[in-house]
């Protein structure tokens, strides 16, 4: 079942030639470890632009967002 | 002779959140708006298919089908964005590309040819590459069936063919069949092959009259004369239906940035529950006139025709049109008109509706390129500009961060259900 968070969170990313790629992030008290990054899409929100990660650690399924508008990540979806 | 391919990507909103979310691959799954509210499945899993579970069915059909079925609230915006990459990744090999629907392309290969290889060959070569950079490029899990034929009308057919992840090849019957390991049929072999139904441009109706003249196969079409075909279908249809039973159909694939300005724009909603009342109804039409007038803007287009549509909660509808002689853009303008044609056509009472309202669209016609003629009248200015200072800020900052108070509550209200096609205008 997947439950809608929408809560920030602090996220330790990587840039490559490809582009953006998280590695990790903290949630409340918790850490998560990202193991891979199944999908990557964007969104364009007036000027600015969102990226959406669908990641998976061992267990469980999240939904990050990237809003290049205020440089803020947000935890928007988990499943586990 | 030309070389089309067909891209038809498999249960694409389905495999789009199996791609994403992991948990949910080898599932029944089923992609819809929010379950808890009158929705239907825009797109079944490729094993909820399975099941009988087809696009378009409410989703208690679904679960009576498939208990075990998961609903996953769709996400257009990812949709739409794997599609742009799917057709950036075909713009790679050419710009002969006809977009047909937000997960089907058509694609003229007829001047891809390899050096050294004949051009169906090539066409094969590169329908498997392109199927292995979508798996590498956009998802693993996310795959597409691909036809190809001399005409649009079969490579369609083609990947029909053969789902999940086929690859169809069809030659013109007089020609030698292609060297490869892939299915390879004449346009005789395949038209033998498949239900009439299976074809683009036979649909329910169309199918049901077919049987009623006794014609069941592509064998027993072929057979009708076209003055038969014609007297029962019109001779539109009749003609279009003789060349389908011989495999003939159009060639034309123009550049990927040929557009044809549109000839109408509306949105529709389908409200959460049946109501009657008045103001919310009015407000729902504004809020519809301001998504079109927001993509009139972008387009820089105007129109003169606004029309109502109305379906009530038996499934009846009413609907009308008037046209003014000064062309708009103008979101409250388009209301206005509306929601004159809505009291027309249901108004009974003080706030309340003669019968209550399951769906509402709008939708504006007539449409010509805008001209920014200057109002003589200060009043009419000052609301353009007001208006032209909305859709600016609304641009900048994103949909709905100014608009009318009346609207303000209708945040709820469900996503447009009429328009993949259109989000990025």
């Amino acid at each position: 079942m997947t439950e809608r968070i929408n809560e920030p969170i602090t996220t330790l990313v990587t840039f490559t030639e490809k582009g953006i790629k998280p590695l990790a992030f903290r949630w409340g008290k918790n850490k998560y470890q990202i193991k891979k990054v199944t999908l990557a899409h964007t969104e364009r929100k007036g000027n600015g632009l969102v990226y959406y990660f669908s990641v998976c650690d061992d267990v469980n399924y999240f939904k990050l967002a990237f809003d290049t508008r205020n440089f803020s990540w947000r935890l928007l979806e988990l499943s586990s | 002779m030309k070389i089309i391919m067909h891209i038809d990507m498999n249960s694409f909103f389905a495999t789009c959140e199996q791609q994403a979310q992991p948990h949910l691959r080898g599932k029944p799954i089923g992609v819809s708006g929010d379950p808890r509210s009158r929705t239907i499945v825009s797109a079944a899993s490729i094993e909820a298919k399975k099941f009988g579970v087809k696009t378009g069915m409410a989703i208690y059909e679904a679960r009576k089908l498939c208990p075990d079925i998961q609903f996953i609230r769709c996400d257009p915006d990812k949709y739409w964005n794997i599609s742009q990459r799917l057709v950036a990744l075909y713009q790679s090999y050419t710009e002969a590309i006809e977009v047909f629907s937000i997960d089907e392309c058509f694609i003229d290969i007829t001047n891809l040819r390899r050096d050294g290889v004949n051009p169906v060959s090539t066409g094969i070569k590169i329908a498997q590459e392109i199927k292995q950079r979508i798996r590498k490029e956009i998802g693993a899990y996310i795959s597409c069936s691909i036809g190809i034929a001399p005409n649009k009308l079969m490579a369609k057919l083609g990947s029909e063919m053969k789902k999940p992840d086929g690859l169809t090849i069809i030659y013109p019957n007089n020609t030698q069949p292609p060297e490869t390991t892939e299915d390879a049929f004449s346009v005789t072999e395949a038209l033998n092959r498949s239900e009439l139904q299976d074809m683009c441009g036979i649909g329910r109706r169309t199918y049901k009259k077919l049987l009623l003249l006794n014609i069941q196969s592509f064998k027993d079409l072929h057979a009708c004369s076209k003055l038969f075909l014609q007297t029962h279908f019109g001779k539109h249809q009749g003609t279009t239906l003789h060349a389908m039973a011989r495999g003939i159909g159009s060639t034309h694939i123009g550049h990927i940035d040929d557009k044809t300005p549109p000839k109408s724009m509306g949105h529709a909603i389908t409200l959460n529950k049946d109501t009657s009342d008045l103001l919310y109804c009015k407000a729902v039409i504004l809020k519809l006139s301001l998504r079109v007038s927001k993509r009139m803007r972008n387009k820089k287009m105007q129109g003169r025709t606004v029309n109502l549509y109305i379906r009530f909660h038996d499934f009846s509808g009413a609907g009308g049109r008037v046209t003014i002689n000064k062309k708009t853009n103008n979101g409250h303008t388009i209301s206005y008109l509306a929601q004159d044609l809505l009291c027309e056509h249901t108004f009974a009472g003080k706030e309340t509706l003669r019968k209550s309202i399951r769906l509402l669209s709008v939708t504006v016609s007539n449409l010509s390129p805008e001209d920014n003629q200057i109002s003589l009248l200060e009043t009419e200015e000052n609301k353009t500009k007001a208006h032209t200072a909305m859709h600016e800020i609304n641009k900048k900052f994103g949909d709905n961060t100014i608009e009318p108070l009346s609207t303000i509550n209708l945040e709820d209200m469900p996503p447009d259900v009429n328009g993949f096609s259109k989000r990025n205008e």
